[in-house]
C-alpha cells in the first residue's frame, strides 16, 4: 500500500513556505529580548521610513481581540501590548518588499522596555517571594484523579516506594519550520497554514481581525511535520493582520532559531511518586504529585495536565489512587501539545517506579506488570470500565516469549553492559472528557467521482490515505475510487484537530458513517431516476469502475450525476461521530474521559559504555494493541518514527534555557536522532478489534512514542545497575551515575 | 551589491544577478522557482537543502551563489518527472520512506550522490551516508530500505544496459 505521494518525491509538493504570489510581501517579527518586561514605548517610524518597508503593526493596531489560544483558554496575545512574558514574544510585525528589508525593518522597530524580575522554573514560581505571573497567582492549573483510600493502602502495604523523576522540555523539531501565507481574496482573505486544525485557525484569525469567519478561508497545503506543534497562532494572526493592512499577499516565515525559541515545548515535569504494594507485588495504591512548567501563558497546560493525572497510575489495576497535578506559570516559552500530551512524561515516572518496585520485591519486571496489568472489564483510575478488549496482558506474555531468559538478564562485557528494559502504557484516544465530534462529508462529483472531505489535516502521518481506505471499505470499493480532500475551510467540514490520537478513531468513525449513508443515498437516487426498486440496486465494481448494478443492467455514477437536478448537485452526505465520553467529576476526577484506549508494551535493548557513559539502543520490540490495523505500512511508519522520537527524548534532547533564552537554538546543538542513532524496531500486533472503533481500529500517532524513553531508562538502569531518575540520559548524566556507583567516583 | 552568476541547473544554462549574500538554496528557490529544495535550519545541519554540485551532494544553504559560478547543479526537479521517476524516487515511494516529505528531496539527493559512488552498499554504509539528513517522521528504517532498493534497481538497470550494449 503506497504511503507517499508522487508529488513529494518529485519535489512538486508545495508547503506553506513555498507559496509565491504576485506582489507578495515578506514579513518579519520584532521580538522581545527580555523574559519579562514592561513595554514603555514603541516607535515604528524608523522602520516604516526604510525604502521597501510596507507596514509595521503593533498590538494597538489589532482591530479585533488580541487574545488567542489553541484550547478554550484565550490567554495569549498575538503581540504583547503592555508587557512581555517570555523571551522572543512578538511585539511588532513588519512587511516589506524583500526579506532583507523586512529583517532590517524588524530590527528598526524601537521598543523601550523596563525589565522585571523573571521566573524560570517551577521551583522559582512556587516560592513565596516569586513575582505574581498569572491573573490568579502562579498556579495556572490544578486538578486530581482520586479513587479509594490511598492513605489506608499505604498503611496496609508491605512495600511503600517513593521516587522523584524529572523530564526536560523538548521541541517538536519538525523539519519544516512554521510558515504562513495570507492573501487577499474577493470579499475576504485566504490563508495557507501548516496547521493541525484549519477551522480553529479560521476562528482565531476572525476574532483577531474582527471579521465574520466566513470571510476567511484557511487551507493547509502539504504539511512538513506537526507532532502537536503547529500552527504558531501569533504568527498566523500576524500574517493575516498584515494582509488586511496592506491588501497584498504576505509570507511570514520563521527561522529555525526563532522556531526553537518561541514555539511551544513538551512540558517539563517533576513527579513525586509513591507506589504501595503487597509482598507479592500487587499494587495497592499509587500517589502522584506532578509539577509542570506551563510557560508564560495558559493554553495546552489544561489538557496536558488532565492527561497526566488521568494516566498517572499507568495501565494497571489500582484500587486506591491519589493523582494530583499542578501547572505553574513561568517566563519560559509556552509549554504545549507534543505527541503524547504529557503521557510520555508520566510513563517515564510510573515505569521507573514499577521496575524499582520489582527490584525491591525481588520480582521480574515483566512478572510484576503481568500481575497488575489492566484487563477487559477492569476499572481505570478514573473509574471507567474497560468494556472493549484490552490486549495488555497478552502483549506482556508475548514479550516474555520473545526474549530468551538468558538474554533478558543482560550481560557484562569488559567495556560495556547490555540489557533489556520494559515499559507499558495506555493512551486514551480523542480529546479528554469533552465532546469532540468528528465530521466527514462524502460527495458525488461530476464524472461520477467520489470525494471524501474531512477538515482534519494530514500532517504527514498519512491520515488521508487511512481515512480513504475506511471510506472505500464502507462503500465496498477500492481506495483508488475515493478522492480525499482535507483541511480547507471552504470545502471540508470541521472535523476537529489532527491531535490527541483522534483521527483514525474519532474522524474515522465519522467517515465510515458518511460513506455508508452515501452508498445508501446513491442507491435511492438511482432507483428514483431509473424508476426501479432500491432493493434491486447495489454499489459494485464493474471493470474497475463503480456502478449501481441490478440483475439486468449497470448504471454508472457519471450517468447518475448527469441525471440529478441542479439543486441535487453535488450529491452530498455528512457523517458524524462523537466518542462516548463524560466530563470528569471536578472533585474526584472520576468519569469516562475517552471512548477507546490504545495499549502496548515496549522492550528496549541497550548497551552502556562503562567508561564514557554512552548509551546505544540496539533493538526495540513494540507490542501494540491498536485494534484493527487499517494500513500496515502507515502503522509501521508511525511506530518507527515514534521510537526514533522516543530515542531522542531518552538520550539526546533537551531545550537548554538560560534566563528564558534557548541556548541550543539550532540543530548543531539541539541534537536529533540521525540514521546512525536508531535501531531495528520489531512490531508485534496484539489484541482484538475495538468495540467502538471504525472496523475495530484505534489510534497509534501518539502511542508510538509514549513508552520508548521509559523502556530505555529501565534498560539502562538494569544494564548499568544505576537508578535513572531524570531524562535525557546524556553522556554526562550516565557517566556521573556510573562514577557514583563505583563509590568514590574514580576508575 | 549584485553578482553575476552563470550556472547549469538541471541541464539548463542560467545567468542571473543576485545579491552577494544569496545562498545557492535561496537562488534555487527564490530566483529560479525550484521550490523542491527545502530550507530546514539554514546552518547545514538538517540536510533538507541538499543538491548535487558537479555530482557531489552539498548543503545548498551554506554555499554562496557567487562562489559556484560556472558549475553544474542538480536539484530534485532535475531527476525525473512523475512519468519518468528516477530509481531513487521510485524506491522512496514504494518503500513508504515518505511521511511529511519535507526532508525527502534532500534525502533523495544525498542517496543519489551516494549510490553513484557506491553501487552496492551495506546497510551500515547507507546509515552513515544518510546521517547528514535529518528526518523527524520515519525513524529512517524505510528510508534505508528505499536506498537499498534503489541500489538494487540501479544495478539491475546497469546490467541490462551492459547486456544490451
Amino acid at each position: 500500500m503506497r504511503a507517499g505521494t508522487p508529488a513529494i518525491v518529485t519535489g512538486e509538493a508545495r508547503y506553506s513556505g513555498d507559496c509565491r504570489k504576485e506582489g507578495m510581501l515578506f514579513a518579519r517579527v520584532a521580538r522581545s529580548p527580555h523574559s519579562r518586561a514592561l513595554i514603555t514605548a514603541v516607535s515604528a517610524s524608523e522602520a516604516l521610513a526604510l525604502p521597501g518597508a510596507a507596514a509595521v503593526l503593533i498590538a494597538s493596531d489589532i482591530p479585533g481581540e488580541n487574545l488567542i489560544g489553541m484550547t478554550g483558554k484565550k490567554h495569549q496575545p498575538v503581540m504583547a501590548e503592555t508587557d512581555t512574558r517570555f523571551m522572543g514574544e512578538a511585539v511588532a510585525v513588519v512587511a516589506a518588499e524583500t526579506r532583507a528589508v523586512a529583517m532590517e525593518a524588524a530590527r528598526s522597530v524601537r521598543v523601550e522596555y523596563e525589565p522585571l524580575p523573571a521566573v524560570h522554573s517551577v521551583e522559582e514560581s512556587m516560592a513565596p517571594e516569586a513575582p505574581r505571573l498569572g491573573p490568579e497567582g502562579n498556579v495556572a492549573w490544578q486538578g486530581r484523579v482520586t479513587r479509594g483510600d490511598f492513605e489506608r493502602a499505604a498503611r496496609e502495604a508491605d512495600v511503600v516506594l517513593t521516587g522523584v523523576y524529572r523530564t526536560p522540555p523538548v521541541d517538536h523539531a519538525y523539519i519544516e519550520t512554521e510558515s504562513v501565507l495570507a492573501e487577499p481574496e474577493v470579499g475576504g482573505m485566504r490563508v495557507w497554514s501548516s496547521s493541525k486544525n484549519v477551522h480553529l485557525d479560521q476562528r482565531e484569525i476572525a476574532r483577531v481581525l474582527g471579521w465574520p469567519k466566513e470571510r476567511i478561508r484557511v487551507t493547509a497545503p502539504t504539511i512538513g511535520g506537526n507532532f502537536g506543534g503547529k500552527p504558531d497562532l501569533p504568527q498566523l494572526c500576524m500574517a493575516a493582520l498584515l494582509c488586511e493592512r496592506t491588501g497584498r499577499p504576505v509570507l511570514l516565515e520563521m527561522s529555525r532559531e526563532e522556531s526553537l525559541q518561541v514555539s511551544t515545548k513538551r512540558h517539563p515535569v517533576v513527579f513525586h511518586m509513591t507506589h504501595c504494594a503487597d509482598r507479592r507485588g500487587r499494587l495497592l495504591g499509587v500517589k502522584m504529585e506532578a509539577y509542570a512548567d506551563a510557560g508564560a501563558y495558559l493554553d495546552y497546560t489544561v489538557p496536558v495536565m488532565q492527561r497526566i493525572v488521568i494516566h498517572g497510575a499507568g495501565p494497571y489495576r489500582v484500587e486506591n489512587v491519589l493523582l494530583e497535578g499542578w501547572g505553574y506559570y513561568t517566563n519560559n516559552p509556552l509549554s504545549g501539545a507534543m505527541r503524547g500530551f504529557g503521557v510520555p512524561q508520566v510513563t517515564f515516572a510510573c515505569e521507573r517506579q514499577m521496575d524499582r518496585l520489582a527490584d525491591a520485591l525481588g520480582l521480574d519486571p515483566i512478572d510484576i506488570r503481568i500481575m497488575n496489568a489492566l484487563q477487559t472489564g477492569d476499572r481505570t483510575a478514573t473509574g471507567q470500565v474497560l468494556e472493549s478488549p484490552v490486549g495488555l496482558g497478552e502483549a506482556l506474555n508475548k514479550a516474555r516469549e520473545l526474549i530468551p531468559a538468558e538474554e533478558w538478564t543482560g550481560s557484562q562485557e569488559d567495556t560495556s553492559h547490555t540489557g533489556w528494559g520494559v515499559a507499558c502504557f495506555h493512551y486514551g484516544n480523542g480529546l479528554t472528557a469533552m465532546p469532540n465530534r468528528g465530521t466527514a462529508v462524502v460527495r458525488l462529483l461530476e464524472g461520477g467521482r467520489i470525494q471524501l472531505a474531512i477538515g482534519s489535516p494530514d500532517v504527514g502521518q498519512g491520515s488521508n490515505l487511512a481515512l480513504g481506505q475506511l471510506a472505500a471499505e464502507a462503500l465496498g470499493l477500492e481506495v483508488s475510487h475515493v478522492e480525499v480532500l482535507s483541511a480547507d475551510t471552504s470545502l471540508t467540514p470541521d472535523s476537529g484537530s489532527s491531535s490527541g490520537t483522534r483521527v483514525t478513531y474519532v474522524v474515522g468513525n465519522a467517515v465510515v458513517s458518511a460513506a455508508r449513508s452515501f452508498g445508501e443515498e446513491l442507491a435511492q437516487r438511482a432507483a428514483a431516476v431509473l424508476g426501479t426498486d432500491r432493493a434491486a440496486l447495489s454499489l459494485e465494481l464493474s471493470a474497475g469502475r463503480p456502478v449501481l448494478r441490478s440483475d439486468n443492467f449497470e448504471f454508472g455514477l457519471a450517468e447518475l450525476y448527469e441525471e440529478l437536478g441542479d439543486q441535487e448537485r453535488p450529491l452530498e452526505v455528512t457523517g458524524t461521530f462523537d466518542p462516548p465520553t463524560t466530563s470528569l467529576d471536578p472533585a474526584t476526577g472520576q468519569g469516562a474521559p475517552y471512548g477507546a484506549y490504545t495499549f502496548g508494551v515496549q522492550l528496549a535493548k541497550v548497551s552502556v559504555d562503562h567508561y564514557t557513559g554512552k548509551v546505544g539502543v540496539e533493538r526495540i520490540v513494540s507490542l501494540l494493541d491498536v485494534g484493527t490495523v487499517v494500513n500496515p505500512l502507515l502503522l509501521r511508519g508511525q511506530v518507527e518514527g515514534g521510537c526514533a522520537m522516543g530515542i531522542g527524548y531518552a538520550l539526546l534532547e533537551e531545550i537548554e534555557l538560560q534566563g528564558g533564552r534557548v541556548v541550543n537554538d539550532n540543530f548543531d546543538r539541539y541534537l536529533l536522532p540521525t540514521a546512525v542513532d536508531v535501531c531495528d524496531v520489531t512490531l508485534v500486533i496484539i489484541g482484538a478489534a475495538d468495540s467502538t472503533g471504525p472496523y475495530g481500529a484505534k489510534g497509534i500517532g501518539e502511542p508510538a512514542t509514549i513508552p520508548t524513553a521509559a523502556a530505555i531508562a529501565n534498560a539502562v538502569s538494569r544494564a548499568a545497575q544505576i537508578d535513572v531518575r531524570q531524562l535525557p540520559l546524556s553522556l554526562e548524566r550516565v557517566s556521573a551515575a556510573l562514577a557514583e556507583r563505583e563509590e568514590g567516583g574514580f576508575r | 551589491m549584485l553578482y553575476r552568476v552563470r550556472l547549469i541547473v538541471n541541464g539548463q544554462q542560467v545567468r542571473l544577478e543576485v545579491p552577494v549574500e544569496t545562498t545557492l538554496a535561496e537562488l534555487l528557490r527564490d530566483h529560479l522557482g525550484l521550490l523542491g529544495t527545502k530550507i530546514g535550519c539554514g546552518k547545514g545541519e538538517c540536510g533538507a537543502c541538499t543538491v548535487l554540485l558537479d555530482g557531489e551532494a552539498i548543503y545548498s544553504c551554506l554555499v554562496l551563489s557567487c562562489s559556484v559560478d560556472g558549475r553544474t547543479v542538480t536539484t530534485i526537479e532535475g531527476l525525473g518527472g512523475r512519468e519518468a521517476l528516477d530509481p531513487v524516487q521510485q524506491s522512496f515511494l514504494e518503500a513508504g520512506a515518505v511521511q511529511c516529505g519535507y526532508c525527502t528531496s534532500g534525502m533523495i539527493m544525498s542517496a543519489k550522490a551516494f549510490l553513484d559512488s557506491e553501487p552496492d552498499p551495506s546497510v551500515e554504509a547507507i546509515r552513515a551516508a544518510l546521517s547528514g539528513n535529518l528526518c523527524r517522521c520515519t525513524g529512517y528504517a524505510t528510508v534505508i530500505e528505499a536506498v537499498a532498493l534503489a541500489a538494487e534497481r540501479i544495478r539491475t538497470l546497469r546490467s541490462t544496459e551492459s547486456a544490451d550494449g
